[in-house]
């Protein structure tokens, strides 16, 4: 895998037999994937888009989450008051 | 390693299977004994204690989930991630006030449906029913499916034999030994996987140095280190809440506050969920390990076993073998039991015959939860993968349930038009949101919209609901 298309910086992933191969945690960017058969061959290059979530929302629904989860917690604490 | 191949010999597998399938199956015989009534087979008595009510509620909540989506969501979510999962713990530390409660308002009920019959009326009843049973039945495809995708996976038994096995052993116990051998079997299993996760944690960070782990993910996985992951962020809250929703109206629990002695659901919940917190932080740390012991991982939900067995081999093989099976059984087992009582009580003497005597409430419950094997069997026979996504629907359901079931406990201006409402709108903006969206905002939209409409008819109601109603007759 490398990150320019020439794949000058490339890095082995994997070197086996498995059909397939999990990758994560990359940050946004594209991504070049080659594979290479034991006697030499390579296939055409595989281009990975990375594109993460708006942080924006994930911050604006982390903050309903959280206003959600304090009342929950502040109902069941405060409990029954008016028996 | 190669994709293709177990990782255990077949024939240990049979072995191990066959060792504690004996085990289950006997122990529960032996702790169904006693039962004579509905009572005694459901509830166990009413007599469970502490240190037997703190195994249950740990144990009914690791399921393979914990032990295999964790370490999934710690590889795909990072370090977020992995604490996102553990947060699955509120749902029992919130539980354990609750459970007292319940206790006290209802010292006769039976499921979390004769509370909602007595609290809300039918009409909110027979939703809670419709979302009850969707949840608990795709809970248990889920986990009767991966029991099988999983034994196939780690010791090449074919799918259709692990599943059914796994699946005929918790039929059985669950029907002889009832609520009684549920929560007897867990506290085995709570045991068993807490000494394996130890013990392959040691040994995972026995190869590993926390720097190693911490170099190797900022080189090949920034994003996992990342505060600012804004899919990890967001997976936080919404599976919180998920994880409350299951707890807070689903019979597993509810037939366990009205299992315990008086005084002890508070303290078991609360031991339960510490028991809980760290598991699947161990779990998800596992898969962390991955890239520096340079396992190659050719799907996110093998992280785990593949980790383990790089570590410890053909013991570490075993060890998450018996780990998986016990996860899977103590999560099963007390979904058929708390189904079948709910579906016994609520459908058959509420709906069929009222007048049924306490034996012929047994027999019933007995016969329901070997229609409920036998439905779960017939389901999973064909192996349609996508069928345990089907679960991650139930996540809006069961978050539109968290309002009215807290609102209706405590308040007395908790009515029947906010449970109705907070029910059917939350669920459905919150599934709305699931295919317009994604699965990571689904629980959280559809209890937020359940929250406003709840405690909006609460402030506007003149009613005030008389605790006593609760009291129902045995």
């Amino acid at each position: 895998m490398a990150e320019t298309a020439d794949f000058a910086d490339a890095t082995e992933l994997y070197n086996g037999t498995n059909s397939s191969f999990f990758v994560s945690g990359l940050q946004d960017g594209d991504y070049f994937l080659r594979l290479r058969t034991a006697d030499g061959a390579q296939a055409d290059p595989l281009v990975l888009e990375v594109r993460h979530q708006s942080l924006t929302q994930a911050l604006w629904l982390a903050l309903l989450g959280a206003i959600v989860t304090i009342a929950v917690v502040a109902a069941i604490l405060r409990g029954a008051r008016d028996e | 390693m190669n994709e293709g191949s177990a990782i255990l010999a077949p024939m240990t597998g049979w072995i191990l299977l066959a060792l504690f399938s004996v085990l289950w199956i006997g122990l529960g015989i032996y702790w169904g004994r006693r039962n004579k009534t509905f009572e005694d087979h459901a509830l166990a008595g009413r007599t469970v204690g502490l240190a037997l009510g703190s195994a249950t509620a740990a144990a009914t909540w690791i399921t393979s989930n914990t032990t295999m989506l964790a370490p999934q969501f710690a590889l795909q979510l990072g370090i977020w991630g992995m604490l996102a999962y553990a947060t699955a713990s509120f749902g029992l530390f919130l539980f354990a006030p609750m459970a007292g409660r319940i206790r006290k308002l209802m010292p006769n009920g039976y499921t979390s449906g004769d509370f909602f019959r007595l609290r809300y009326g039918k009409g909110a009843w027979s939703i809670f029913l419709l979302f009850t049973l969707f949840y608990s039945l795709t809970w248990l495809v889920s986990m009767a499916m991966a029991g099988g995708i999983l034994l196939n996976a780690l010791s090449g038994i074919p799918y259709v034999w692990g599943m059914s096995v796994i699946l005929a052993v918790c039929v059985i116990y669950t029907m002889r030994g009832g609520l009684a051998a549920v929560i007897g079997t867990d506290f085995i299993q709570t045991l068993i996987i807490i000494v394996g996760i130890v013990i392959v944690g040691f040994a995972v960070l026995s190869n590993v140095t926390i720097d190693e782990i911490h170099t190797n993910l900022a080189a090949e996985r920034p994003a996992l280190l990342s505060v600012l992951f804004p899919a990890a962020i967001m997976a936080i809250f919404n599976n919180l809440l998920f994880g409350l929703g299951e707890v807070f109206h689903n019979n597993v629990w509810w037939s366990r506050a009205f299992a315990y002695r008086e005084g002890v659901g508070g303290k078991a919940f609360f031991i339960g969920g510490l028991i809980w917190f760290p598991i699947p932080v161990a779990a998800g740390f596992i898969a962390l390990v991955s890239g520096v012991l340079n396992v190659p991982v050719p799907a996110a939900d093998m992280v785990g076993p593949l980790v383990v067995v790089s570590v410890l081999g053909e013991i570490g093989a075993i060890a998450i073998f018996i780990i998986v099976f016990c996860s899977l059984a103590s999560s099963i087992d007390s979904l058929l039991a708390a189904t079948s009582d709910l579906v016994t009580e609520d459908i058959y003497r509420r709906m069929i015959a009222p007048a049924a005597t306490p034996t012929r409430l047994k027999k019933v419950a007995q016969i329901i939860t070997l229609g409920l094997g036998l439905f779960t069997w017939a389901v999973c026979i064909p192996r349609i993968g996508t069928l345990a996504s089907v679960l991650f629907f139930a996540g809006p359901l069961v978050g539109a349930m968290i309002w009215p079931i807290i609102t209706g406990l405590y308040w007395r201006s908790a009515n029947r038009a906010g449970a109705v409402g907070g029910m059917l709108l939350g669920a459905g903006v919150g599934l709305v949101c699931y295919f317009a969206i994604g699965w990571y905002v689904a629980s959280l939209i559809a209890t937020a919209v359940s929250m406003v409409w709840v405690l909006a008819c609460a402030w506007l109601s003149r009613s005030r609901f008389d605790w006593d109603e609760l009291r129902e007759s045995p």
